[in-house]
């Protein structure tokens, strides 16, 4: 494809592209607008995840996304918002999975209105959402967790005594999903209706299952639709073959239970809102479940836990639910958070003295490490329900790779790397030249986004990675890692150097995902001269001789932006300091004037959400090294910082207080800020 | 005479009164039989029917239909609601419905609708089927539903309702009685749209498959005949010519109707209106197309080399005069990354959207402006001569069935390999839709004319034209 277009420009080569718009970096804020407008907004302030099976829940507590085997794919759960306008962003009641409380005759949904919620976190890797009933004493603790070694998620219900115990309900419309589609995210989204396959519910601890053979033909319909109708789902579903499974169970007693069919008069939802459930044991199709349990009953609380095991079988889902049954909810939130620590123990956190800051970077490594695809090494950037953040961004991965850097992973910024090199084309087709990368991955390794969509610079940040990641290394480890990494590098570079608009000897136009087209701005500029940079750094190094054409077109690059983005009075064009990278363009710049840099610290306040995160991860990194001008950004660190964290959506307000971040990127910002402000690391 | 000759005659006037006596009692019940058949009513359905379809004569349309290869094909891709009704006879009845024996079983009229509560059929039997249904003890109960849980069925005013959803049987009990323009034609099936737009296709059993009809929606009426109907350099997959773009946006509002009522649909088509905002903005005014006396569009092929599908999109707009003035769509490409270029000497510009696939191509032929979504398309409409073919309508929308067979057979098979064909897997998926595509693909062409009529478009022309059959 550039070869073509180099081709047309060069025949006719009448006018140039545009005018540029100097740009600081990516719009993510516009990005994160953008993708709301056409998806719907995100409804997630915080993710626990292992790995492998990651689960969102928004404010309230309620569970919105749930993906399993991996954060990057397969969400197995029915939730969809419409609208940030819309009350409640236009969810339907039935999605998602919640607690409900019968009180007065009724079911009261404890993440619906009229109860409020304020979320914190008492423990490494777990949420906890505190629900008030208005003008009363009636308090409900929701604590969720995803076991940090095996697949199961536990949420915990301790209800204020108010009265009477009565039978708390657990309902959940999960839709277990085998598949993914290339290029298109939607699978496990929009086409719930065609995900999904039975329920039933079995043993002698009832247990309901969720489960989706894979590829289910027409037989496998139609005998599930008779061993429902007969009563023997239980004795014969797992001959079916794998697939997904999900096996819900409690520790104390069930007093009811449904499975339903979501649109059917059977739905559980339907009946768990009316307090009945029918104890109907199966059911074919787009099933819901619920289940009513007997609480503990305490001194003055009474409570109950649901476990949710997820697997490829129902052997292993069994498995899962008896260790965490045995165990008890405690016990595995203890044992969570002695794991998290150890997993913390090795990385670089801001001195004791200053125990918030040292929390908070706790909280964006616990929000990356959960991220990190067990299998492939992949990063999801946030496992939402809606497209497209669930996935992997290479222009995304170079800075939570930087972050896993400094915290001390380089073992998983090696996998990573690597993960984006198996992700390189080393053929050409129509839209994917060889040496380009899909901008966005599943985290198997498969194209996530329309093909259309080519993103030089992603190629660009993956080198850029690369080197940087490189540098955290030794002398003997280095070369090894570079050694590994030398063709893709290579490949890339190649791609990186042929990406000429032979009349203005910029980029050619590539996808923006910020406006959803391609387009030529100065952030394509500045990331293309990052990539070739680096892989004329990494040839530097002995026996990896660098094409001529590298160092030529480094030049031109270099040559560009000094022309572009250098003012008349010597100094950066742009609402902040010289990019991330850009040290020997940095050296030729004047120092700003007097008042600049106060004014890029003001103007922190206008910024939302990652965003906001952005900017103050550049200004501590330009800044780096000089606590004086650190010293400007304290005021952030305490509240802006930690409240920005969870604000995914921009349609709404976040909660003040920080819990676990459901966006890996955000959280490596918010890493990379407090850990270079607190000095604990210099780099 | 003798007493034998005698009792012979008795015997023979005897008979013949016996025979006569039997005559006039087929003769009798044959006239029961077609009393209870006919009527003028075409049966019931639920109030909330979406849309129907009446055959007058299901034997003479059946029998035709069989004889007609372009028939076979169509049955083939009806919804498999649609297709498994009439054996539900043979669970409600236990008479397997032949074309040979429909009228005499079933009446000669068909209904099928279909309404939110599920889809079913509706006929008007006669007394054989009476007759057996009591015999049988099938329930025939007036306005009481009996079913087995695989069909249900209900009698009412002469009527038999027989559908697989016990809800629609019920509806249709306290329902409504479509009331379609039949014609005289016993060769027809006449469909009517009711949701969510309203339209109607009498589709006749002969060769190339005749239809007539209306939709709604608004037509600028032409004085001329429209000129570029076979402008396009090869046959496209799909091609749409109108007065103006206008009008076939107008032309086009029903398909927005459709989209919207699905969820899945309409959040893609959502999602598509985010990106054309995105990729085009709203730059231009409203009198962009003012100048323009015709306007075709052309699906000119699909690219299914990877996963997304891709559309290649040709458009020629011709003006009533040529002007040395911008092209109407350069509002579109003003202020972005373009490219000025040139096709077949002429100037035009190029604006990259979404990769080499989906770029907007601005330029002029000899007599039109033109633009398309990719460059080598722009480069054979800027090559293509004037059309000399006229077609006096208002619009004109032709389909290649051979070329959406094999674009069919692609795309499926690919849905196929990605478990997106519900209660089906890979293989069965392959083996349902490969063989339906290709068959498809023998149809020849798709054209119909439409004709301004108020709020409506009338609606002539061929399903499937070249159809030798």
């Amino acid at each position: 494809m550039h070869r073509k277009r180099n081709s047309l420009s060069r025949r006719t080569a009448i006018v140039a592209l545009a005018a540029m718009v100097v740009m600081c970096g990516p719009a993510w804020a516009e990005e994160i607008a953008t993708l709301e407008r056409l998806w719907g907004p995100a409804d997630a302030t915080a993710a626990v995840a292992n790995g492998s099976l990651a689960v969102c829940v928004n404010g309230t507590g309620r569970l919105t996304a749930c993906h399993w085997p991996s954060p990057g794919y397969y969400n197995q759960i029915s939730y969809r918002t419409v609208s940030s306008e819309a009350p409640l962003l236009g969810v339907e009641a039935h999605h998602g999975a919640m607690w409900g409380l019968r009180a007065d005759g009724k079911t009261s949904w404890v993440t619906a209105p009229p109860w409020t919620a304020r979320q914190f976190s008492f423990r490494a890797g777990e949420v906890d959402t505190e629900c008030r009933w208005p003008d009363s004493d009636r308090v409900v603790l929701q604590r969720t967790l995803v076991h940090t070694d095996r697949d199961i998620l536990a949420t915990h219900i301790a209800v204020k005594m108010d009265g009477e115990p009565a039978p708390l309900i657990w309902y959940a419309d999960f839709s277990p999903c085998t598949r993914v589609i290339p290029e298109l995210p939607v699978a496990d989204w929009l086409l719930d209706a065609w995900n999904d396959f039975a329920a039933f519910a079995d043993g002698d601890r009832p247990t309901i299952y969720h489960f989706r053979p894979r590829d289910p033909g027409s037989v496998a319909w139609r005998q599930a639709e008779e061993w429902a109708a007969t009563g023997a789902m239980g004795a014969h579903a797992s001959e079916l073959g794998s697939g997904v499974w999900i096996g819900i169970t409690s520790d104390t007693a069930v007093v009811g239970l449904q499975c339903g069919t979501t649109d059917g008069p059977d739905s559980a939802f339907e009946q768990a809102a009316r307090g009945v459930l029918g104890g109907r044991g199966a059911a074919v199709g787009r099933c819901n479940s619920a289940l009513m349990i007997e609480p503990h009953v305490e001194e003055d609380a009474y409570s109950a836990s649901i476990y949710v095991a997820f697997g490829a079988s129902r052997a292993e889902v069994d498995s899962a639910l008896e260790h965490a049954v045995t165990g008890g909810f405690e016990s595995m939130a203890v044992g969570n958070t002695v794991r998290w620590w150890a997993r913390l123990a090795p990385a670089a956190l801001p001195a004791m003295r200053d125990p918030e800051l040292a929390d908070l970077c706790r909280r964006c490594l616990i929000a990356i490490l959960g991220n990190v695809d067990r299998r492939s090494g992949a990063i999801v950037r946030a496992p939402i329900s809606q497209p497209p953040l669930a996935l992997d961004w290479p222009r995304h991965g170079f800075w939570i790779d930087l972050a896993l850097d400094l915290a001390g992973y380089h073992d998983l910024v090696e996998r990573h790397t690597l993960f984006y090199a198996r992700l390189l084309r080393s053929r050409d087709a129509p839209g994917k030249p060889a040496g380009s990368v899909p901008a966005a991955a599943y985290s198997n390794g498969v194209e996530a986004l329309p093909h259309m969509a080519l993103e030089p610079d992603a190629v660009a940040w993956i080198l850029n990675a690369c080197w940087r990641h490189a540098r955290f290394l030794e002398s003997e480890e280095r070369q090894r890692y570079l050694n590994q990494m030398w063709d893709p590098i290579r490949q890339g570079a190649d791609f990186l150097v042929s990406w000429v608009d032979s009349r203005s000897g910029g980029p050619l136009p590539a996808f923006r995902p910020d406006a959803l087209r391609d387009d030529s701005d100065v952030s394509l500029l500045l990331a293309t001269f990052l990539g070739v940079d680096a892989a004329l750094r990494v040839a530097s190094e002995p026996d990896r001789p660098a094409p001529a054409a590298w160092r030529d077109r480094r030049r031109e690059l270099k040559a560009l932006i000094l022309i572009q983005c250098i003012g008349q009075d010597g100094r950066w064009i742009g609402e902040g300091p010289v990019p991330f990278g850009l040290e020997e363009i940095a050296a030729a710049v004047a120092p700003p004037e007097p008042g600049v840099e106060e004014g890029w610290v003001a103007r922190l306040a206008d910024r939302r959400g990652v965003e906001f995160l952005q900017a103050l991860c550049e200004l501590a990194v330009a800044w780096r090294g000089d606590p004086g001008k650190l010293a400007r950004l304290k005021p952030f660190l305490r509240m802006e910082l930690p409240s920005a964290l969870a604000r995914l959506s921009l349609g709404r307000d976040a909660p003040r207080n920080p819990v676990l971040a459901p966006d890996a990127l955000a959280a490596a910002f918010g890493y990379i800020t407090a850990i270079t402000y607190s000095g604990a690391v210099s780099w | 005479m003798s007493d034998s000759i005698q009792k012979r005659r008795l015997s023979y006037r005897f008979g013949l009164v016996v025979l006569v006596g039997l005559a006039v009692i087929v003769l009798g019940l044959a006239g029961v039989d077609r009393a209870m058949k006919t009527t003028t009513a075409v049966g019931f359905s639920p109030r909330a029917t979406r849309g129907y379809a009446v055959i007058p004569d299901v034997m003479t349309w059946s029998r035709r239909m069989g004889e007609i290869e372009a028939g076979r094909v169509f049955e083939e891709w009806l919804p498999d609601d649609v297709r498994c009704l009439p054996m539900l006879f043979r669970e409600v009845v236990g008479l397997r419905p032949t074309p040979g024996a429909w009228n005499a079983w079933f009446g000669p009229r068909l209904l099928v609708a279909r309404a939110p509560e599920g889809t079913g059929l509706c006929v008007r039997p006669g007394m054989l089927l009476r007759l057996r249904c009591r015999l049988r003890a099938i329930g025939h109960k007036e306005s009481s539903v009996a079913g087995d849980g695989r069909a249900y069925w209900a009698w009412r005013d002469g009527f038999l309702v027989v559908s697989t959803s016990e809800a629609f049987v019920r509806a249709s009990l306290d329902g409504m009685t479509p009331e379609p323009a039949l014609g005289p034609a016993r060769d027809v099936v006449h469909i009517e749209r009711l949701e969510p737009f309203a339209a109607t296709l009498d589709v006749r059993a002969h060769r190339g498959l005749p239809v007539e009809g209306w939709v709604e929606g608004s037509l600028a009426t032409r004085a001329r005949p429209l000129g570029l109907v076979e402008c396009w350099p090869d046959s496209p997959l799909l091609s749409v010519d109108a007065s103006s773009c206008a009008d076939l946006v107008s032309a086009s509002a029903w398909l927005r109707k459709v989209v919207e009522c699905d969820p899945v649909t309409a959040r893609l088509y959502q999602a598509a209106v985010g990106l054309g905002r995105a990729w085009f903005g709203d730059p231009l005014g409203k009198e962009w197309a003012a100048g323009q006396d015709e306007c075709a569009l052309a699906v000119m092929g699909i690219n299914t080399a990877e996963s997304i599908p891709v559309p290649e999109v040709g458009l020629v707009m011709r003006p009533r005069q040529m002007e040395p003035a911008a092209h109407p769509l350069a509002g579109l490409v003003a202020g972005r990354a373009a490219v000025d270029f040139e096709w077949q000497g002429r100037p035009g510009v190029m604006a990259p959207l979404a990769g080499e696939k989906i770029m907007l191509c601005l330029g002029r032929s000899e007599r039109d402006w033109i633009a398309a979504s990719r460059e080598p398309i722009m480069d054979r409409l800027a090559a293509q001569p004037p059309s000399a073919g006229e077609v006096s309508a208002d619009l004109v929308v032709g389909l290649d069935w051979s070329r959406l067979g094999a674009v069919l057979e692609s795309v499926l098979v690919s849905a196929a390999r990605l478990e997106l064909t519900p209660r089906m897997n890979g293989d069965e998926a392959r083996a349902h839709w490969r063989s339906r595509a290709q068959r498809l693909s023998t149809l020849g062409r798709l054209r119909l004319m439409g004709f301004s009529d108020g709020d409506r478009i009338r609606i002539t022309g061929t399903l499937a034209e070249s159809d030798a059959s």
